[in-house]
C-alpha cells in the first residue's frame, strides 16, 4: 500500500517536472515594432511594417533570403521555357490554417487578384503578367508581355492565399482574418496593442524555433526603448542612433546593426532653375561633406553612399566611386557656372520620415551657405512634404529610396528613366537622358544576368557622372535584442519569426 | 509714479526679477556684441564642433561656454539670438493682440446695443476653442514663420483685452467728464482716445505683462512641436524640442540651459505682472 502511494506520488510529481519543460520548451519571442500591421489582406497595401507581419502569415512562390538573392517557396523550382514563359512547379502536401489543400488554382486565383482587384496596390508586381495556365495540380505557367528578367523577384512579392476561403469572405472579413500557409498563424490581435502569433502545426517546411510571438507595436521611440530596457520585451527595432550608447552599456542585452537598404538622397530640377547646369550639381556634391553628416548628425549608424544602391543589390557598379568633399571646388565649378557669388534656393525636408531627415537636411544647408548656396529650409511633417515633392513642386528637395526587391532596375526605372508611361514615377526632377532610356529599356528586356548586369551598371555610371542624383547615405538598421536571442535581421526589414532562435 | 517706486523699494522679489529680467533683455537685443558667432549665420556654422559638452566638462572647447548643438552652433550664442526671437514674439503678438483688443473692447463697450453684440458674441466664440488649438490649426496651414507666427498668436489672444477693455469702458462711458465732451460736440473717435483710453489702461497694462509672459510660452510650445519659428534660427521652444530627445543620452546641455532660461523669463515676467496687479489695483491697497 505504502509502495503504490510513494509510486503515486513519483509519478505525479513526473508528469509536473515533465509539464513544466514542456512550457520552458515553448518558446516565445515578445519584438516592439514602430508601428502595426494596417491590414491582414495580403494586397491591400504596400507597406514594409503590414508586408512584415503578413511574411509571417503567408508565403509567396519565391522568397528572397537575408542577402537578397532568390530561394524557393511554395515554388521547389521553376525555369524559362521560352523568352516570354516560365513555368513553375509547386510544393506538394502544403495545407493553408484552415485545412485547405495548396494548388496551382490558388496561385492563379492569388496572382489575378493581385492584378485585377480595384483596390489592389500589387498591380505593378504582376503588370507584365499576361496569362497564367494551370498545367496540372501543381504546375503552372505564367506568360509575360515580353522578355521580363525579374519576374521570379517581383512574383515573390504576391502572397498566395486560399482561393476558396477568399472567395467564401467578404473583403472586410479578409482584413482581420487571414488564412495562408506560412509558418505562424494569427491567434489574437488587438490592433494597435498587440498581435499574438503562433507556429502553425501542420507547416510543410522547418518547423521554427519560436512557438509564439508577440508583436507590440510602440510608435514613440523613447517608449520603445525603455520597455525594451526593462525587459518587458525581446527585441527592439528601430533603436534610435541616439539611444545606441545607452542600450550598450545596459546589461543582458545587445544592438545589432545591419546595413540597410534605403538611400538617402538630395533630388534636384533638372530641367530649369540653377540645377538645370550640370557644373552646379557636381559643385553641391562636391560641397557635401557626408563624412562628418554620418559621423555627427548619424552618430556613425550609416554608410556613405557613392551611387544609387548599396552592393547588395543586383546592378551596383563597383567602379563609381563617391567624388571627395572639396568647398574649393564646389565654389570653383559654381563661378564656371555662372553663379560666383552663389544663389538662393528652397530646399524641402521632412523632419518625421527617415532617421533625423531634419536634422540631415539643416547640416545639407549649413554646408552649401559655406559655399555660397543661400538654402531656404522648408521643412515639414511627412504627409505636407511628400505632396508637395510628389507633385512636383520643387526644385531641392530630400527623400528617401528602398529597393526591396533586391534589384537595382527598381530605382533606374521609377526615378532615372524619363518620365513618361509607367517610367519615371518619382523621377521628380524631371532627369532625361536618351542614352540612359535606352539601356534601361533594354535592362528590363535581357534575360541574361550578366549582359542585364552590365547595362545597369552603366546605367548607374552616367547618371552619377550627370549627377541626376545626389546620394547621402544608407541608413543602418539597428535593433536591440537580449543577448541569448540568434537573429540575423534582413535588409528589407521584413521580420521573419521562423529565422529566429535562442543560444542555449 | 511716486507711489510706485515706494512700493518697488520695498519688495525684494520684483527688485531681483526686474534686474535679471533687464539683463536678459539687454543682452539678448545686444547678442551681437556679446557673443562671438552669429549661430544663424549658417557659414559660420561646421559639423564638426556638433555636441561639444560645456567649458567645464571633459572634452569641452573654450569656443562654447555652455557647450554645441548637433549642428555646432553654440549654446549660449543660440539662447541669446533665441531669446531675442521669442522676446520679440511675445512684445508683438502682445501688442497686436492689445491694439485689436483693446480697440474692439472699447467700441463694443462705447457703443453698445447691436455693435456691442456682435463684438462680444465673436469673443465668446473664439473663447470656446482653446488658444493652442487655433494657434497650432492655423501654424499647420501656413507653415512656419517669425511673423505669421506673431499675427497668428495676435489674433488668437485678442479677446482677453477685449474684454476687460469693454468691462472698463462701461463703467466711465457715463463719467461726468465723458458727458461733458459729448456735449461739447467731441466726435466719438476723439472722446474714445483721449479721455476713456487713458482712463482703462491700467488694467490692460496688467494683463499684457501677463500675456508677455503667455505668449513666450506659446511660442515655446508651438516651436516644440514643430509649427513655430523656422529650423536654421531656433528660438528657445525649438531648442528644447532639439535636445529632449537626446536627453536620455546625456547630451543634457541641450536642453538644461535653454529651459532654465526660458524658466528665468517667464517667471521674471510674471512676478512683476503680479506686482503690477497688486500695487496698480486700489482695491487690493
Amino acid at each position: 500500500m505504502k509502495k503504490t502511494r510513494l509510486f503515486g506520488l513519483i509519478l505525479v510529481t513526473m508528469t509536473f517536472v515533465l509539464l513544466i519543460n514542456f512550457t520552458i520548451v515553448a518558446e516565445t519571442m515578445t519584438i516592439a515594432t514602430p508601428s502595426d500591421a494596417l491590414t491582414l489582406d495580403p494586397i491591400m497595401l504596400s507597406e514594409t511594417p503590414t508586408i512584415s507581419v503578413q511574411m509571417n502569415i503567408f508565403e509567396g512562390l519565391v522568397h528572397l533570403d537575408e542577402n537578397m538573392d532568390i530561394q524557393p517557396g511554395l515554388a521547389s523550382s521553376w525555369e524559362v521555357e521560352d523568352d516570354t514563359t516560365w513555368v513553375f512547379h509547386l510544393q506538394k502536401g502544403v495545407k493553408f490554417h484552415n485545412g485547405d489543400d495548396f494548388d496551382a488554382e490558388d496561385v492563379k486565383f492569388s496572382i489575378e487578384r493581385a492584378k485585377n482587384h480595384p483596390k489592389s496596390q500589387f498591380k505593378s508586381p504582376v503588370g507584365q503578367v499576361e496569362s497564367i495556365e494551370i498545367i496540372d495540380d501543381y504546375t503552372i505557367a505564367i506568360k509575360t508581355n515580353f522578355p521580363y528578367p525579374i519576374l521570379p523577384r517581383k512574383i515573390g512579392r504576391i502572397l498566395i492565399c486560399s482561393k476558396d476561403y477568399v472567395e467564401a469572405n467578404s473583403d472586410q472579413h479578409l482584413q482581420n482574418n487571414a488564412v495562408g500557409t506560412g509558418p505562424y498563424q494569427v491567434s489574437s490581435w488587438e490592433k494597435d496593442e498587440e498581435m499574438v502569433l503562433t507556429a502553425y502545426e501542420d507547416y510543410w517546411g522547418e518547423k521554427p524555433e519560436v512557438d509564439k510571438a508577440i508583436l507590440k507595436p510602440i510608435s514613440n521611440p523613447a517608449t520603445r526603448v525603455s520597455s525594451f530596457l526593462s525587459g518587458e520585451v525581446d527585441i527592439l527595432m528601430d533603436l534610435p542612433v541616439q539611444d545606441v550608447e545607452r542600450v550598450e552599456e545596459a546589461k543582458g542585452v545587445k544592438v545589432v546593426t545591419r546595413p540597410g537598404l534605403r538611400l538617402i538622397f538630395l533630388g534636384v530640377n533638372t530641367q530649369e532653375g540653377p540645377f538645370s547646369k550640370l557644373k552646379v550639381r557636381q559643385a553641391v556634391y562636391h560641397a557635401i561633406n557626408e563624412d562628418a553628416i554620418v559621423e555627427h548628425v548619424m552618430n556613425g549608424h550609416a554608410y556613405k553612399a557613392g551611387q544609387f544602391y548599396p552592393d547588395t543589390i543586383f546592378g551596383y557598379n563597383p567602379d563609381v566611386k563617391r567624388v571627395p568633399y572639396d568647398p574649393e571646388k564646389a565654389k570653383q565649378l559654381l563661378a564656371e557656372a555662372g553663379y560666383p557669388d552663389g544663389f538662393t534656393i528652397q530646399f524641402d525636408s521632412s523632419n518625421d520620415r527617415y532617421m533625423n531627415d531634419g536634422q540631415i537636411a539643416q547640416a545639407v544647408a549649413i554646408q552649401l551657405a559655406r559655399v555660397g548656396i543661400n538654402v531656404e529650409l522648408n521643412v515639414q511633417t511627412k504627409s505636407a512634404h511628400f505632396d508637395k515633392v510628389l507633385s512636383r513642386n520643387t526644385d531641392f528637395y530630400l527623400l528617401g529610396w528602398t529597393n526591396s526587391l533586391g534589384d537595382g532596375i527598381q530605382f533606374l526605372d521609377g526615378l532615372l528613366h524619363t518620365p513618361e508611361d509607367s517610367y519615371g514615377r518619382f523621377n521628380l526632377g524631371n532627369y532625361s537622358n536618351q542614352e540612359v532610356d535606352k539601356l534601361i529599356e533594354e535592362a528590363a528586356m535581357t534575360l541574361d544576368e550578366e549582359k542585364r548586369s552590365k547595362i545597369m551598371q552603366e546605367a548607374v555610371r552616367i547618371g552619377i557622372e550627370e549627377v541626376a542624383y545626389l546620394p547621402l547615405h544608407y541608413q543602418q538598421q539597428l535593433y536591440g535584442m537580449k543577448e541569448n536571442i540568434k537573429w540575423t535581421p534582413r535588409p528589407d526589414k521584413y521580420v521573419k519569426i521562423s529565422t529566429m532562435g535562442f543560444d542555449n | 509714479m511716486k507711489d510706485l517706486i515706494y512700493y518697488f523699494k520695498r519688495d525684494k522679489m520684483v527688485i531681483i526679477a526686474t534686474i535679471i529680467l533687464t539683463v536678459i533683455i539687454l543682452s539678448s537685443i545686444f547678442a551681437n556684441f556679446i557673443v562671438p558667432h552669429n549661430p544663424y549665420d549658417l557659414a559660420s556654422v561646421s559639423l564638426m564642433d556638433s555636441m561639444k559638452p560645456p567649458i567645464w566638462m571633459k572634452n569641452g572647447v573654450d569656443k562654447f561656454l555652455l557647450g554645441s548643438d548637433l549642428q555646432g552652433r553654440g549654446i549660449l550664442s543660440t539662447i541669446l539670438y533665441g531669446t531675442r526671437i521669442s522676446l520679440l514674439v511675445g512684445f508683438s503678438a502682445v501688442i497686436l493682440g492689445g491694439i485689436i483688443g483693446v480697440t474692439l473692447g472699447m467700441v463694443a463697450g462705447y457703443f453698445g446695443g447691436k455693435i456691442d453684440s456682435i463684438i462680444m458674441r465673436m469673443a465668446d466664440i473664439q473663447l470656446s476653442f482653446p488658444t493652442m488649438l487655433i494657434a497650432i490649426t492655423v501654424m499647420a496651414f501656413l507653415g512656419r514663420g517669425i511673423f505669421k507666427l506673431i499675427v497668428v498668436i495676435g489674433l488668437a489672444t485678442w479677446v482677453t483685452y477685449a474684454r476687460t477693455a469693454r468691462g472698463s469702458t462701461l463703467s466711465i462711458k457715463n463719467s461726468e467728464y465723458v458727458e461733458a465732451a459729448k456735449l461739447i460736440g467731441i466726435n466719438n473717435t476723439k472722446i474714445l482716445i483721449r479721455h476713456i483710453l487713458p482712463n482703462i489702461l491700467t488694467p490692460i497694462i496688467v494683463i499684457a505683462t501677463v500675456q508677455i509672459a503667455q505668449v513666450i510660452m506659446l511660442e515655446a510650445t508651438l516651436s516644440f512641436l514643430g509649427i513655430g519659428v523656422p529650423l536654421t534660427e531656433p528660438s528657445l521652444g525649438l531648442m528644447i524640442s532639439d535636445g529632449y530627445k537626446r536627453l536620455l543620452s546625456g547630451k543634457w546641455w541641450l536642453v538644461v540651459f535653454p529651459g532654465g532660461f526660458l524658466v528665468m523669463i517667464v517667471l521674471s515676467i510674471n512676478i512683476i505682472g503680479d506686482w503690477l496687479r497688486d500695487v496698480l489695483n486700489p482695491k487690493l491697497k
